[in-house]
């Protein structure tokens, strides 16, 4: 058999291998192309888990379709329902990413709309059970866990139980989470559990919790600075708090002194973290869906994993070997007996209440 | 007839800054308004329910603690600016004036984040004291002179202060030299000239400035925020708490009220005392 190789064939070997090398840009462009010009608004957190989703989601999102994302930023879950209730029927937002909770209480409100699955390819991909969620008004996006922090010069080994915080050896050495922050209600639920509860006798709690209203140094309602007084040794102990602050801590306890468990008799809390559509959105619904879909990407589920260690959704998540040995990063699969999930719809019906309690019980 | 023509005129230049006040007198009907709605979170009818809803340990501690720590402030704020006030009208110096009028001006033209800032910056655990007291061995883990009621006291005197000194600074020029040298030449001691001559002529400017002190102490809000490490609910951060995350409007309107209402009643009170005191002084 002989190889003839003439002008010809090396003319079309030479455009099919051009045309094979050039396809992703060709289909980059294309995708480019038909987002150009679109705008999408996006309300995130203020803190770093914020910062990651412009750098690790917004910005790739934007390089990849030419559509610009305009992000606000806030502070908590409770702020983000307060601004999209006060919007009414003319919400700034396209999309909002939020605890669980809230995206029940909007569903609940009437202020959302549903996604269309059939625009969201990446879900096929995510593990069924977290989906869609807030009866189908929210996609799952990250599990947002919080356990115990605590000072490891202090502590030889991570504490076992909330209890701890009730040490008077602690006593000005504490912090707890600020009151509209989710992780709250999560301390209030922790302290019933060690009372020996189910978590929902919240008189009892409250009780407990009036205890320490001498004992707290400080709310941790800006993690950098909670993570100062650590570092300068001025901290022992606080929670339910999320690790997910503390990538870089936790990764140099040598220097920030900070440790994070979630290994406590009482169990950590485990939330899932969805992405919801305002009723008359302002975007355009394609460039959303998309926007959406994007956030469901293996890679960019793992980026964000490794980032704010965020546990992924999407079972394919792309990861390094040292996050995916990472304890800090809870991964659906691990998600064993000791994660508390609460029942959000009893969580959004008491939210109010226990904010206001949590406030009065420990000012 | 020049008078009519005069007061028309002052009339015709105040008008702008009549208007400037317009809006804020609307926002306090506003807030009264809402203060006194059937509803938590719109105006819509009428009831006294967000001023019942006070009535509770938690809100009465968080008066007390405002009166208090105002009234506390307030005195230390004094206490130092009399002195200040006689030192930067006692300098001859030109320049010595202007270098201590701008220091002491310092804090009101400066952002109050920035200063709580810099009270961190000094007093907090890695702050300046904590760090030299550790370099000494004196003390192993920071204290802490910040997120309590001391940190927040130490930033209403710091902020406060020029808004003493000046008050006090008009009416240190305005006393009369004679009465001091009558007293002198009548034998009085320094001491006795001070407590019977010049404080009582001082004690309008001593009076008033002490107000306003008091008003800007109690209504602190970005002090108490950020130097009480969210542990110390002075009024101003009571109301933000009842706004969010407690989303009740009309009881947060229902507190400012009862601020502004305070606020006032000092006010009053104060101008009572100066007129009382000044009648005193003359009779």
């Amino acid at each position: 058999m002989s190889l003839k190789i003439s002008r010809r064939s090396v003319l079309t070997a030479g455009a099919a291998i051009s045309a094979t090398l050039a396809a992703p840009s060709i289909l980059r462009a294309a995708s480019h192309g038909k987002l150009a010009g679109k705008e999408i608004r996006i309300l995130t957190w203020s803190d770093n888990t914020g910062l990651a989703v412009l750098e690790n989601i917004a910005k790739p999102f934007e390089e990849l379709t030419g559509a610009r994302v305009i992000a606000d930023r806030t502070g908590s879950t409770s702020e983000m329902v307060a601004k999209l209730r006060a919007a009414g029927d003319r919400p700034q937002y396209d999309i909002i990413t939020l605890a669980g909770v809230g995206a029940v209480e909007l569903a609940g409100d009437g202020l959302l709309a549903k996604p269309d699955l059939n625009k969201l390819p990446n879900l096929e991909d995510v593990d069924p059970r977290f989906r869609t969620g807030a009866d189908g008004f929210g996609i799952g996006y990250l599990l947002w866990t919080g356990g115990l922090i605590y000072n490891t010069k202090t502590f030889k080994e991570p504490p076992k139980s909330y209890a701890e915080m009730w040490d008077a050896a602690y006593k000005n050495r504490l912090f707890l989470p600020p009151a509209t922050w989710t992780d709250a209600l999560d301390t209030i639920f922790a302290t019933d559990i060690f009372l020996g509860g189910d978590g929902t006798n919240s008189e009892a709690a409250f009780a407990k919790l009036a205890e320490l209203r001498d004992s707290v140094l400080t709310f941790g309602e800006n993690p950098a600075q909670l993570s100062e007084l650590f570092r300068s040794d001025a901290l022992d102990i606080g929670g339910v708090y999320a690790p997910a602050f503390y990538a870089k801590e936790l990764a140099d306890p040598a220097n920030s002194n900070m440790g994070a468990t979630y290994d406590v008799d009482e169990g950590f809390f485990a939330d899932l973290m969805y992405t919801i559509m305002p009723k008359s959105k302002p975007g355009d619904d394609d460039a959303v869906h998309a926007f959406l879909d994007f956030t469901l990407d293996a890679k960019v589920q793992g980026v964000m994993a490794e980032a704010v260690l965020n546990g992924p959704v999407n079972q394919k998540a792309v990861m390094s070997e040292a996050a995916k040995a990472s304890p800090f990063i809870i991964k659906p699969e691990q998600m064993g007996e000791k994660a508390i999930i609460h029942d959000k719809a009893f969580i959004a019906e008491v939210r109010e209440t226990w904010i206001q309690k949590y406030t009065t019980t420990l000012s | 007839m020049s008078i009519a023509l005069s007061r028309n005129r002052m009339l015709a230049f105040s008008l702008p800054a009549l208007i400037a006040i317009l809006p804020f007198l609307g926002a306090c009907f506003y807030i009264f308004r809402f203060s006194i709605s059937g509803d938590k979170a719109s105006i819509d009818g009428y009831s006294i329910k967000a001023y019942l809803d006070l009535m509770t340990p938690f809100f009465g501690r968080s008066v007390w603690v405002t009166i208090k720590l105002a009234f506390i402030a307030t005195i230390a704020a004094m206490l130092m600016a009399v002195p200040l006030a006689f030192l930067l009208t006692s300098l001859k110096s030109p320049l010595a004036r202007r270098i201590l009028t701008v220091t002491i001006l310092l804090p009101l033209i400066l952002n109050l984040l920035v200063q709580a800032y810099g009270w961190i910056l000094l007093l907090g655990p890695s702050g300046v004291l904590n760090s030299a007291l550790r370099g000494m061995g004196i003390i192993e883990r920071p204290i802490f002179l910040l997120f309590n009621e001391t940190g927040v006291l130490l930033g209403l005197i710091q902020t406060s202060l020029p808004l003493a000194v000046f008050p006090i600074v008009s009416s240190v020029r305005g006393l009369s030299q004679e009465h001091l040298e009558a007293a002198s030449s009548l034998g009085a001691s320094q001491w006795r000239i001070f407590f019977d001559v010049t404080v009582p002529l001082l004690r309008p400017g001593i009076v008033g400035a002490a107000s306003i002190v008091f008003a800007f102490n109690a209504s602190a809000f970005a002090i108490p925020l950020l130097l009480g490490g969210r542990r110390v609910q002075m009024l101003g951060v009571a109301i933000r708490d009842m706004i969010s995350p407690m989303f009740n409007w009309s009881g947060a309107a229902a507190a400012g009220m009862i601020l502004i209402s305070l606020t006032l009643l000092i006010l009053v009170f104060s101008s009572w005392l100066v007129r009382v005191t000044s009648e005193r002084t003359r009779g």
